[in-house]
């Protein structure tokens, strides 16, 4: 870094050059405020060069005295950061006990932080679901819970995929984001991931996601992943699970509220996917070839559909193409809430007619997610048949309204 | 030690708000609330400063009121829009008004805040200009920055560790300008705050309401820079500067006298459980705080008549530190006996305190729990002021100051990533050429000329800022009766009744005057009305603003004069008013006396 002197029209400035780039320097003024100036209005008076220490990384660090020993994975959704005043840095901070002062976490918990990635959750792939997936495992051996912090853009396929891959867990896998970032005063992370440790001490067998219920603070939510959903871009309670309550909330403690899976003597993980699947957007005006080309090699392809789960009537026949040539088809809705219902249209009946497969109420990205891992791991005569059971959660039994949900909470 | 004052005068825009797009004025009260936490995390205490750790440590929780004037940005549940071009021009057209060298490109900033009043926990601040100057009749004060900044929530009320915040002041423009330490006294101060004021707001786009226009203070006199945050009031300025230099000057003494007979003693200052002394006890604060915590009590070294003792109040600096924890029940020797205590209850803890004679005693009623931590903060401050280091921030109190938190520190900065660098480009520059900030003198002269007022009554208008109030009362009703109104009859009822209306609610009974075609009389009765009903339609379906008819007038003072035959013309206006509290037209009413005395 380098600190400077410069005039600008009548005002000499001193501070830190915090970016000087495409014809404009930002100065970190000595009150504070960064300047940013056109270079060409600028007068260097005096630069001088500083050594700067860069905190970028993140490392593994294991802190607390608590009988319960707690992973926390690291993929890039961060769990802290810490902020240099002096240049303006954010850089993520892994020491529990920077997380957790003033808390009792450390008390109760042995926290464990390990770094697996450093990805923004957009950009992860089937494959990096694989590797968390295996870290997870290997980290369940020794542990009796893990957290995974996670960006939350993709956290319910990353989180899903996991459900699937874990037929059986020895511990609680729980994931974690946040929807502030951690160097704010008000981020949601502390109360998430301080609510996922204690999720993750319980007895619960299931992926779930732990994040806030409402817009306050001081009640998190844990959703059943492979009925999540982002279902805001900005808000703390974006995450809902779909047609179903949490299935615990932490307000200083652990409430169960419904029935769950619980933990089992052994593992079982089968981490094998089919990447070839994809998930398609209908949309009017969505052209026959088009459609064709992006179904084409694919060996599923998931269609959140209009409605109760229609495309228009010219795609009907790439459909029956498709799935005469042993591409599943498989039909969701737009609506995300509520069920298909192919039997109730002409349309609909054509579908299935052209070999169409309903997902019912099952939310489309975990449709698309659950059959990556059916064709992955189980021979394709068994698609159909697995696909319409119920493996982890992800269909439910009866489409309860919205009004009783609420009540019953 | 010479006195140095600077000033920050923060006054709102009403171009709408800064990061989104409502309004800057709400029409309903709350729709719902929330609650929320804000978090400094341990990692940065190490070198946070010191307010923002005073906050922190007081754990509190805060719970937001949701007006209709705000979105998602201010819930802190969605990230800024781009600032508001109009105020970005205003604050341009402010600082160009300066001298100042204006930024060619506006950065915005996080300030650290987490007193809540900010959903955040920063506020967003950029500079738009620097390096100005004011002249004013003591010599130029020079400006250090002109910022354009968000306004807070605002604080409604605190209970039990919970702060309450509406939201609908959250977000608005506010522009800062920052003198340097130029002010030479405080009647300098409220002439700076005044030529500054009428910069802003003869733009036209800065907000009329009660709080619309604040100030902090910086006095110093050699003992370290205290902020005085959120003086609203011109003369306030200048009361506030006036006690903060009595206060200073009084501590001085009080802490010579300590240091005189050997000074404090951290050793002697321990707050100890003396709750069993007081079982029987009358006095109903102690009673009443032996139901929720315990008493306690202890030495304060040579502390003596130093805490309440004529000017000397070093009670009042350890009872505002401790108040600002949320503890109220504090009491010391210099007062003692009293709250209904004996004088054999306080002898006994002072015998077991071992007091002499040069020895006060301080007793609190608090949470066992929080015992260690506010020894500490009280001793703390003691040795502070001991050491004649008295910067803080503090706040106004009527004409006194309170202390509010330690001062901040500089380092509490990081960048806005969510608003980009903005460009101060072609159009920006003429938006902000197009909003011209007049000095006083323009003002008034401009004043004069268009509405044909008195210059006094130009001059009052321009100097107590009531500029925009006047020119809209002025589209409304007639320009002179607008100036009696704002000059005379609003100050007037003002003082009456101790009340300060809302500006909108005096231009909306305008506005409905004009449509109800009411004359001067029934519209000041109305304005009366409205300090005693506070609501506008009820001020005007009043009885009272009822004109009296000429036949009416007749009537009543033919009846005047069967029962006060000699009532004179001079009298018989102040008569017809014991009788009726109707309004009439005085000429009316001379001119019906003339006729009544005649047919008679």
């Amino acid at each position: 870094m380098e600190r400077a002197l410069l005039r600008y029209r009548n005002s000499v400035i001193s501070g830190l050059i915090i970016n000087e780039a495409n014809g404009v320097i930002t100065v970190k003024s000595s009150n504070g405020y960064n300047m940013t100036f056109d270079k060409s209005e600028v007068e260097f008076i005096e630069r001088k060069r500083e050594e700067y220490a860069d905190h970028r990384k993140i490392e593994a660090i294991e802190k607390g005295q608590g009988e319960k020993r707690i992973s926390v994975l690291a993929t890039g959704g961060t769990i802290a950061s810490r902020v240099d005043y002096e240049t303006g840095a954010v850089s993520p901070v892994s020491d529990p006990e920077l997380i957790f002062g003033g808390s009792d976490i450390l008390t109760r918990f042995t926290v464990a932080v390990k770094p697996v990635m450093n990805e923004f959750s957009e950009n992860l792939k089937p494959a990096d679901w694989i590797r968390i997936g295996e870290i997870v495992a290997r980290e369940s051996s020794d542990s009796d819970g893990v957290v995974v912090a996670h960006g939350t853009d993709t956290m319910s396929y990353t989180s899903s995929a996991l459900a699937f891959m874990f037929e059986a867990m020895r511990v609680p896998i729980i994931f974690v984001g946040s929807q502030r970032s951690s160097d704010r005063p008000s981020s949601d992370s502390r109360e998430n991931m301080e609510a996922a440790i204690n999720f993750a001490g319980t007895d619960i067998g299931e992926v779930a996601i732990s994040m806030h219920g409402t817009t306050s603070d001081g009640r998190i939510s844990l959703l059943r992943a492979v009925r999540s959903r982002k279902m805001h871009t900005s808000r703390r309670d974006a995450f809902e699970s779909i047609g179903l309550p949490p299935i615990a909330d932490y307000d200083g403690i652990v409430k169960f509220m419904g029935s769950y899976r619980k933990v089992s003597e052994e593992m079982k993980f089968s981490p094998k996917l089919d990447e070839r699947v994809s998930l398609i957007y209908f949309h009017p005006g969505l052209n026959a070839d088009d459609f064709e080309n992006m179904i084409s090699g694919k060996h599923a392809v998931v269609i959140m559909g209009t409605g109760l789960g229609h495309t228009a009537r010219d795609l009907i026949p790439v459909i029956k193409n498709a799935s005469a040539n042993g591409t599943y088809v498989i039909m969701t809705s737009q609506c995300i809430y509520g069920s298909t219902g192919l039997n109730v249209y002409s349309t609909g009946r054509e579908l299935l007619a052209a070999g169409a497969i309903e997902a019912g109420n099952m939310v489309p990205e975990v449709a698309f997610v659950k059959a990556m891992y059916l064709l992955g791991q189980y021979p394709h005569e068994q698609f159909r048949d697995l696909f319409r059971t119920n493996m982890r959660g992800e269909i439910l039994d009866r489409d309860v309204p919205e009004e009783t949900l609420r009540i019953s909470r | 030690m010479d006195t140095k004052i600077g000033l920050e005068v923060h006054f709102q825009l009403n171009t709408g708000k800064l990061f989104c797009r409502c309004p800057v004025e709400q029409t309903q009260d709350e729709m719902f609330r929330f609650r929320r936490k804000l978090h400094i995390s341990a990692s940065e205490l190490g070198n946070i400063d010191a307010a923002a750790s005073y906050e922190s440590m007081r754990s509190r929780s805060f719970e937001y009121i949701v007006a209709d004037n705000s979105c998602l940005v201010e819930m802190d549940e969605e990230p800024p829009k781009s600032p508001n071009r109009l105020a970005l021009a205003t604050a341009i057209a402010v600082s160009r008004s300066l001298g100042c060298d204006v930024m060619d490109h506006i950065t915005y900033m996080r300030k650290i805040v987490i007193d809540g009043s900010n959903t955040t926990g920063f506020q967003r601040t950029a500079i738009v200009g620097i390096n100005g100057r004011i002249e004013t009749s003591r010599g130029p004060v020079r400006i250090s920055t002109v910022c354009l900044e968000e306004d807070a929530a605002r604080k409604i009320e605190e209970k039990n560790n919970v702060v309450v915040y509406s939201l609908d002041r959250l977000g608005i423009p506010l522009i800062e300008i920052s003198t340097e330490p130029d002010i030479v006294d405080e009647e300098h101060a409220v002439e700076v705050a005044r030529s500054i004021g009428y910069l802003v707001i003869s733009t036209g786009n800065a907000r009329r309401a009660v709080d619309a226009v604040r100030q902090d203070v910086n006095f110093s006199m050699g003992y370290g820079r205290v902020e005085i945050k959120g003086v609203s009031k011109l003369a306030q300025i200048r009361d506030v500067i006036r006690y903060e230099r009595e206060r200073q000057e009084n501590l001085r003494i009080a802490v010579d006298t300590i240091r005189s007979r050997g000074g404090i003693d951290r050793s002697s200052f321990k707050l100890k459980d003396v709750s069993d002394f007081f079982s029987n006890t009358k006095s109903k604060i102690i009673r009443n705080g032996l139901e929720s915590g315990r008493i306690f009590a202890s030495l304060l070294k040579n502390m003596a008549g130093t805490l309440k003792n004529g000017k000397l109040r070093m009670g009042k600096e350890i009872a505002d530190l401790v108040r600002s924890y949320g503890i109220k029940g504090v009491m010391h020797s210099d007062e003692l006996p009293g709250y209904g205590l004996t004088a054999e209850e306080v002898e006994t803890v002072y015998r077991s305190l071992g007091k002499s004679e040069n020895d006060a005693v301080l007793l609190i009623v608090m949470d066992p729990a929080r015992v260690s931590f506010i020894e500490n903060a009280i001793f703390d401050r003691i040795q502070k002021i001991m050491s004649m280091d008295l910067s803080e921030t503090r706040g106004p109190s009527g004409d006194e100051t309170v202390f509010l938190r330690p001062m901040p520190g500089k380092d509490r900065m990081y960048p806005e990533t969510d608003v980009p660098v903005i460009e101060v480009g072609a159009d920006l520059a003429a938006m902000a050429s197009s909003i011209r900030p007049r000095t006083y003198g323009e003002v008034v002269q401009d004043l004069v000329k268009t509405y044909g007022i008195s210059k006094q009554n130009a001059e009052y208008i321009a100097s107590e800022m009531i500029l925009d109030l006047f020119q809209r009362m002025a589209q409304l009703i007639d320009a002179r009766e607008a100036a009696r109104m704002i000059t005379q009859i609003i100050p007037d009822l003002e003082r009456k009744t101790g009340k300060v209306l809302d500006q909108d609610k005096i231009l909306r009974l305008c506005q409905r005057s004009k449509e109800m075609q009411l004359d001067r009389y029934q519209l000041e009765k109305a304005l009366e009305i409205l300090y005693e009903k506070n609501s506008v339609e009820a001020a005007l379906s009043d009885s009272r603003i009822r004109e009296l008819s000429r036949q009416e007038l007749e009537d009543l003072i033919s009846d005047i004069l069967n029962t006060r035959g000699d009532a004179t013309r001079n009298a018989i206006i102040a008569l017809i008013r014991e009788r009726t509290d109707r309004v009439f037209d005085p000429r009316m009413a001379m001119e019906c006396f003339n006729e009544v005395k005649n047919r008679r």
